[in-house]
Formats: C-alpha cells, sequence, structure tokens
C-alpha cells in the first residue's frame, strides 16, 4: 500500500530512492530517501547493516516487528511518525523513513549528510578582530554557530516551517528570560502567518514580515556573523533563521542598530566612539551631499568661498549639462558601476572598479560631460555608503538620496531641506515591532538614556552595565556592578 | 514598551514648544522691544515670558486635572456644551490664521533671501505640504520628529549666538533699567507677541502620557528658556547693531546673524544656513497650526476622521495666508490679532478654566 503511493508521488522524481529489505523471513522493510541528501555511510552502519545483522535469525511475532527493527537501528535520533505525509516532508529534508510491512508507525531517522560549504569565512561583514566564522546554508549548523556562543538552556530555538512547497525550516531564536514575550510572540504570528510557495532566502521572509514594507529602509537587520547574532539574542532581540540562507535576520532594529558593528565592541572605546561619528557623518554626506552640492552650486554660490565658487564655475564652462543633470548622470554611471561590480567575479571586479572609476571618470571629465568637482561629490558620496556597516540601510539612503537631488534641484536650499524632513517625518513615523525607528535619539528618556551609551559614540564597556530597549524590563542588568 | 496611542512624552511635548516658540516672531522681536524700551528692550523680552510662563502653568495645571480627556471634552464640561464648542472653534481660528500669517511672513523672508524668483504660494504649499504629512502620521511622529529638530535648530544657533557675543560692544546696553515701568511694561506686552500662539498647550497637554508636575514644569521651562534666550537675542542684537541700527533694520536677528564671523568657516556668507533653522522652526508652527486646528475642528463638529479635516484644512490655510497684500501687511495682522487675544486667551482662559475646575471640585 505505502509502497505503491510513494511511487506514485514520487513518479518521475529521478533522485527518490526505495530499497528493500528482507532480513528474515516474513519481514519486508522500505527504506526511502532521497539520493544525495543523506550520508550514505551513516545508513550503512546505522540501518542496513544492524538490521541485517541484528534481525538474520530473529523469529518476529506480526505485532512486534516495528518495535523490533527500531530496537536494532543504531542511533538515538529516531522519531516514530504515523502520519504519512510528515514522513514524506522528513525525507524531503534529507531524513530516511522506513516503512514496516504490517505497521502504520514510520520510523523516520535523522541522517542528513548533503554537500555544503561548512562554517564559511565572513564575505559581506570583515571585521578586524573577532570571529571569522559565518552563517552557512545549512541551517542546522546554524544554529549550532549562536549555541556554541550562548550555552544556556535559556536559549530557546523553536523551529516551524513556511513555504507551501519548499516547506523551509525556520527556528526563532531568542533568550527566554530576556527577550521581550511581546515581540516574540509578533515575530511566531508573523512567521505562522506566511503563506507563499517558497521561502527561497531570508530576504523573502525580511520583506514578508515587515508592516511598512512601502518604506525604503530596513526594519530588520541581516548579519552574517553569528557573534552578532549572538550578541543580539542576549541584548533582548531575535533572530530568524532560514535553511538555505546564509543570513540571519535580527528585530526589532532601530537606525542606531544599523551603524553598528561587531568590531566597535573588540576595539577600544575611543577609536571605535571616532569611528561611529564617522559613520553618522558618512550617513549624512550618503544622503545629503549631492543635494547640498547642487543648492550651494546652483542656487546659493554665496555660500562657498569665493576662490572655490569661482573655481566650479570655470570647471563648468564647458559643461553642457545643468548641474543636476551631471549630478543624475553620475550617480547613475555609479549605480551601474556598482551593479556590475555585485555580478562580477572578485577578480574581475576590482578592474571593473579602476576602468570605471578612473579611467571613465576621467575621460568624462576631459571630454567636458561632467565637470570635475561632479565626479568628486559622487565619488565622496559613495565612499561615504560605504562606510555605513548595513548594506539594507545603504541601499534605502540610495533611495531617498534622489529625491533630495530632485527637490533641491526645483527649490534649491528649501527643496534640500524639504528632501530632509521628508525623510526624518518618515524615519520618525517608521517602527520595528514597536520600538521607534529613531530611539535613542528620540524618546530615549523610556531606557533611561542607556542605549544612548551605545550610540553615536560608544562608552566603554564598563560603563555599559544595562541592556538596551529590546530586552524585558525585569532584565536590563548586563553586567553586575563590581563592589570597590 | 511603546504603544501607538497618540501620547508623547513630558519632554517631546517640551521639544514641540520650543519649536513652536521660535517662529518668526524671534525675528521682528528685537525692534518691538527695542522701539518699546530702547536699550532696556531685554526686559521688555523678561517681562513678557513670566506672563507666558504663568500662562503655561495655569494651562498645564488646567490640563493635567483632566487626564485623558481632550480640550474639547474638558472645556465642554467646564464651561457648558455651547460655550466649549464656541472655544475650540475660538481656538481652532486663532490655531489657521496664526499659522496662515506665520507663512505668509516667512515665505516672503525665504523669497527674498533663497529664492527671489520662485512665486511665494510655491514655497508656503511645500512647506504645508511637509506640516500636512507629519501631522498625517500622527502626533507621536510629530514629538519624535521635534525632539531631533531641537538639536538641529538650537545648537547651532545658540552657537553663532555665543560667537556673535564676542565683537559687541556691551557699553550700548547703558544705562541699564532707566525706563519707566509703564513703559517696560509696555514693552513687556508689546514683546509677549513672541510667545503668540501659546495658548494651543491648553490642547497640547492632553496628549503627554507624563504625571500633571513634570507636565507643567516641562512646559513652563520650555517658556522661561526661550524667555531668557530671546531676552539674550534682544541684548545681543542691541549690544551688535545699536538701539538705532537694529531699527533701521527689518529683521535685526538675520542681520546680527548674517554678519557674525565663524572661525574656520568655509562659507562667505551664512544666509542661507542661517535662515534653514527657520525653515525647520516654521515647517514645525504649520505642522502644529494644521494639527491643532483640524483636532479642534473635528472635535467640535463630532464627527468624521481628523485626517479628512486636516487635508481640507491644507488649501484653507494657504488660501488664508495669500489675504494679506505682502509680509508687512501680514505681520500687521498678526500684531492686531495678537493685541486684542492673547490677554484673554493666554492668561484669562485658563485662570479662568482653573477655577471653575476648582469650584466645581475637578481637582478632587
Amino acid at each position: 500500500m505505502n509502497k505503491a503511493r510513494l511511487e506514485e508521488l514520487f513518479a518521475d522524481c529521478g533522485d527518490f530512492v526505495q530499497g528493500t529489505l528482507s532480513p528474515c523471513p516474513g519481514v519486508a522493510l522500505s527504506l526511502v530517501y532521497i539520493d544525495n541528501m543523506i550520508d550514505r555511510m551513516s545508513i550503512d552502519r546505522q540501518i542496513i547493516i544492524p538490521i541485517m545483522d541484528g534481525l538474520k535469525h530473529a523469529v518476529l511475532e506480526p505485532g512486534g516487528v516495528y518495535e523490533k527493527v527500531k530496537d536494532t537501528i543504531r542511533t538515538l535520533e529516531i522519531a516514530d511518525e504515523t502520519d504519512f505525509d510528515a514522513a514524506i516532508t522528513s525525507v524531503l529534508t534529507g531524513d530516511t523513513a522506513i516503512f514496516v510491512n504490517g505497521s502504520d508507525k514510520i520510523a523516520v531517522i535523522s541522517s542528513k549528510g548533503f554537500a555544503n560549504r561548512g562554517v564559511p569565512e565572513t564575505s559581506t561583514e570583515v571585521t578586524v578582530m573577532g570571529s571569522k566564522e559565518a552563517f552557512g546554508e545549512v541551517f542546522r549548523i546554524n544554529t549550532v554557530l549562536i549555541r556554541r556562543r550562548i550555552r544556556d538552556t535559556r536559549l530557546k530555538i523553536k523551529q516551524l516551517r513556511a513555504g507551501r512547497r519548499s516547506n523551509t525550516d525556520l527556528a526563532i531564536v531568542y533568550m527566554d528570560d530576556i527577550a521581550r514575550p511581546e515581540v516574540v510572540n509578533e515575530v511566531e504570528t508573523l512567521l505562522s502567518e506566511i503563506d507563499v510557495d517558497s521561502i527561497a532566502d531570508i530576504g523573502v521572509l525580511e520583506q514578508l514580515i515587515e508592516k511598512s514594507w512601502r518604506s525604503p529602509f530596513p526594519q530588520a537587520e541581516t548579519t552574517e556573523r553569528p557573534d552578532k547574532a549572538a550578541a543580539s539574542i542576549l541584548e533582548g532581540r531575535v533572530v530568524i533563521l532560514a535553511d538555505n540562507s546564509p543570513f540571519a535576520l535580527i528585530v526589532p532594529v532601530t537606525l542606531n542598530s544599523l551603524y553598528q558593528s561587531s568590531d566597535d565592541y573588540y576595539q577600544r572605546f575611543w577609536i571605535m566612539s571616532l569611528t561611529r561619528v564617522l559613520r553618522f557623518a558618512a550617513g549624512l554626506l550618503a544622503v545629503a551631499l549631492p543635494g547640498f552640492y547642487l543648492a550651494a552650486a546652483v542656487y546659493h554660490p554665496a555660500l562657498l568661498p569665493s576662490t572655490l565658487m569661482l573655481k566650479m564655475s570655470a570647471a563648468r564652462q564647458n559643461v553642457p549639462f545643468p548641474a543636476v543633470a551631471e549630478i543624475l548622470i553620475m550617480e547613475t554611471a555609479f549605480e551601474l558601476l556598482r551593479e556590475a561590480g555585485t555580478r562580477m567575479p572578485n577578480a574581475v571586479g576590482g578592474t571593473l572598479g579602476i576602468v570605471g572609476g578612473l579611467i571613465v571618470g576621467n575621460a568624462a571629465v576631459e571630454a567636458g560631460i561632467v565637470s570635475p568637482i561632479v565626479v568628486v561629490v559622487v565619488a565622496l558620496t559613495a565612499i561615504a555608503s560605504f562606510a555605513i556597516p548595513s548594506n539594507a540601510l545603504v541601499t534605502g539612503y540610495r533611495i531617498v538620496k534622489f529625491t533630495v537631488i530632485i527637490l533641491t534641484a526645483m527649490l534649491g536650499l528649501l527643496g534640500f531641506w524639504a528632501g530632509m524632513l521628508l525623510i526624518l517625518i518618515h524615519l520618525a513615523s517608521l517602527q520595528s515591532f514597536c520600538i521607534p525607528y529613531l530611539f535613542p535619539f528620540v524618546s530615549g528618556e523610556v531606557n533611561n538614556g542607556t542605549d544612548l551609551k551605545d550610540s553615536i559614540v560608544r562608552m566603554p564597556a564598563r560603563f555599559q552595565k544595562k541592556r538596551p530597549i529590546f530586552a524585558r524590563p525585569d532584565q536590563t542588568t548586563r553586567m553586575a556592578d563590581k563592589k570597590e | 514598551m511603546f504603544s501607538s496611542n497618540e501620547k508623547i512624552s513630558a519632554r517631546q511635548l517640551q521639544a514641540l514648544t520650543l519649536l513652536f516658540l521660535f517662529g518668526t516672531s524671534a525675528i521682528f522681536l528685537p525692534n518691538i522691544a527695542i522701539s518699546n524700551a530702547g536699550q532696556n528692550g531685554w526686559a521688555g523680552v523678561l517681562i513678557a515670558a513670566i506672563f507666558a510662563a504663568a500662562g503655561v502653568y495655569l494651562m498645564a495645571s488646567v490640563g493635567s486635572l483632566f487626564r485623558g480627556k481632550s480640550f474639547h471634552e474638558y472645556s465642554c464640561l467646564l464651561l457648558s456644551r455651547p460655550l466649549g464648542k464656541l472655544l475650540c472653534l475660538i481656538l481652532a481660528i486663532r490655531a489657521l490664521a496664526g499659522t496662515a500669517l506665520e507663512l505668509r511672513i516667512f515665505g516672503e523672508i525665504i523669497k527674498s533671501v533663497l529664492l527671489p524668483l520662485t512665486p511665494y504660494w510655491l514655497i508656503a504649499a511645500v512647506i504645508l505640504a511637509l506640516g500636512w504629512l507629519a501631522v498625517y502620521h500622527g502626533y507621536e511622529t510629530r514629538g519624535r520628529i521635534a525632539e531631533i529638530l531641537v538639536f538641529a535648530v538650537f545648537v547651532p544657533l545658540l552657537i553663532l549666538l555665543v560667537l556673535s557675543a564676542f565683537g559687541a560692544d556691551y557699553s550700548n546696553l547703558l544705562p541699564v533699567l532707566n525706563n519707566t515701568p509703564e513703559r517696560l511694561l509696555k514693552s513687556g506686552f508689546e514683546s509677549g507677541y513672541a510667545f503668540a500662539g501659546i495658548e494651543l498647550v491648553l490642547v497640547a497637554v492632553s496628549f503627554t502620557n507624563a504625571a500633571g508636575e513634570t507636565t507643567r514644569k516641562c512646559v513652563t521651562g520650555a517658556v522661561v528658556f526661550m524667555g531668557i534666550l530671546l531676552s539674550a537675542i534682544t541684548a545681543l542684537v542691541i549690544a551688535r547693531l545699536t538701539p538705532q541700527g537694529a531699527l533701521a533694520h527689518d529683521w535685526p536677528l538675520l542681520e546680527l546673524l548674517f554678519t557674525t564671523e565663524i572661525p574656520g568657516s568655509f562659507m562667505e556668507r551664512q544666509n542661507a544656513i542661517v535662515i534653514s533653522f527657520w525653515i525647520l522652526t516654521v515647517f514645525a508652527r504649520a505642522g502644529a497650526g494644521l494639527f491643532f486646528g483640524s483636532l479642534l475642528l473635528r472635535d467640535m463638529a463630532g464627527k468624521g476622521k481628523r485626517r479628512i479635516y486636516l487635508t481640507v484644512l491644507v488649501p484653507v490655510v494657504l488660501l488664508l495666508s495669500l489675504i494679506p497684500d505682502n509680509a508687512s501687511r501680514a505681520y500687521e495682522y498678526s500684531r492686531i490679532m495678537y493685541r486684542y487675544s492673547a490677554p484673554a486667551l493666554v492668561l484669562a482662559l485658563p485662570f479662568v478654566l482653573l477655577v471653575i475646575a476648582r469650584l466645581r471640585r475637578f481637582d478632587k
């Protein structure tokens, strides 16, 4: 019965394997798995050999075959399953199912052993100090990477599945006693409400759980660093993992947390505070510099020193386009370069940067298409955007930057401020899991100003005794007070 | 944690009050004060601040007696329904007209300093649209914006004022307090123009989640701070430009800030940057006018969504701002409105409301 059903279900599935074992007369077992998703060695050693050897001379009662087979298998990771569909789903995730003739129960044995990259090195969040480990595509390895860093039974890894077709394993990882229950519950509800064919990556999940989905700004933080994920969990935040994704999703998020990097906590506070100030300044430049240049160059040249203004005018003399067109041309060219660089293999990427940035840029200036100052402005804006640790935030800034440019082109400094105010209004209205996006720069007093100690400057580690706003109000102490 | 309940903290109310008070009146204030009390104009501003602070203290006291109730609800409770509604209407008209005049005055300043070729209505429409957007997202969002803007406006402004203090001739402030008390009081009354519109605190206090005492401290503190700042600004204008020199300028404060030298600055002239402070405050003020106007009218009508009232009010305020022929006329109207409404709305109204509340034992 099961055999026919399996054959029907897996018709034309070349990777499906169904083997039959008959260790002794009257006993027939069906071993079912997906080729190359299992560890063949462990199947041989833990299942096939013990069954064939152990049951060779056995005399089995008709009702006791299943139990005897189960006892013979040499593994602890074995589960009884009575739901046929659930057993099939397990098989599709790399488990092996054993169907015993005459039994309703199905033995599901954990035998995942597909090829993977192991624990890769960080590539998008490189730091000078700290762990070099990154999340990989294998869900279980990712949970291990977090568990290794938090050896506490209060670290909870709640597993669930999403995706009608993909049946993707998801995990909600949090500290039971630190995370706010309302946040954990909301995450669980949002994940369980997802009804979609497939969760191809954590990025899909991020878009599906965001409330303000029209916003260009991320309402969840992605990281490939297990140390960052673990640190976030210890702050009371909730981490979401998805199978096949080398990134973890962290919620809630604030604009401030998107400026933080793992490195900030591994080095001395002086240099890291300076770096933070630079990053915030970089954020401002990434959004405002082209717009401000436009306002100063076109509408209010009196803002600039007269020598600079004269130089700029001289440089622009032979340029056939208005300043706004120049800026837009260069910004578009840079966006093209960035996009092309992302698709290129690493070895070619550097060459592309040189060709695009230096040769084409220089040629454009010499040909009189753009003025040198515009190249400087666009290059500075680009460099500033690379100084921000969160790629998702940079993406948001890239989009809103164009709004500021267009408004400034129309209304000068008034347009510039209108653009900046639009961004501020939007950010002020944004929330991530009920926490204002601009916290702790707004409503900072709610957590007694604790979060401000880790914002534009990073105060010394010994001053950061309290957990940030993400933690439950009764679990705010991170570092014990030392008695003098 | 945080709840989306349209409530703001006392600190946010303080920031909103500070931004509201630092409107275009600050630009004209030195001239008003000097023309009434000469070199002692700064004292007139302090007198005005004392009265405004007292008024605001009374407003916060009344509001904190009715926590959880809107101004419409508690004014109807205290004064009867028709009178309560009439009061809402008066305050709404005051808020909208004040915003329209402020918009006209500042729009013309922007036009003359930043955008001489741009029509006034476009400048006003941009500011109103931004105000509308901020209000559309609710009072909490406005509170958060104010917390950020208060730093963006006051920190650079204070730095500029400190720098301008270095080149001042303080002998221009002498002789000190040689005016008659009547003249000083008149200067105080006229300088109170800087605090015009502060009666909206009556409506705003019902949006705080803080205790009555904290709210009182915060709003009164904001008025006192602003009084000291405006008094210092007036004194600086007198010291730098002399009383006669200040009266020769339409906007003596702007003149003071435009001509202040910033050490190490690469800017040739900072006019545009200085005007930026007011762009931010006038945006906040436009938001306040639209917010309170729409709120009071909706409460008075008793039906409809606030956002609809808000959206309808944007063109109304824009059209109102086009009524005066020019900025000077708008300024005149604004002064007339202040003279006839401020004493009643800032001092008498909260006092009467508080007395009635006490008599009717609402404080128990």
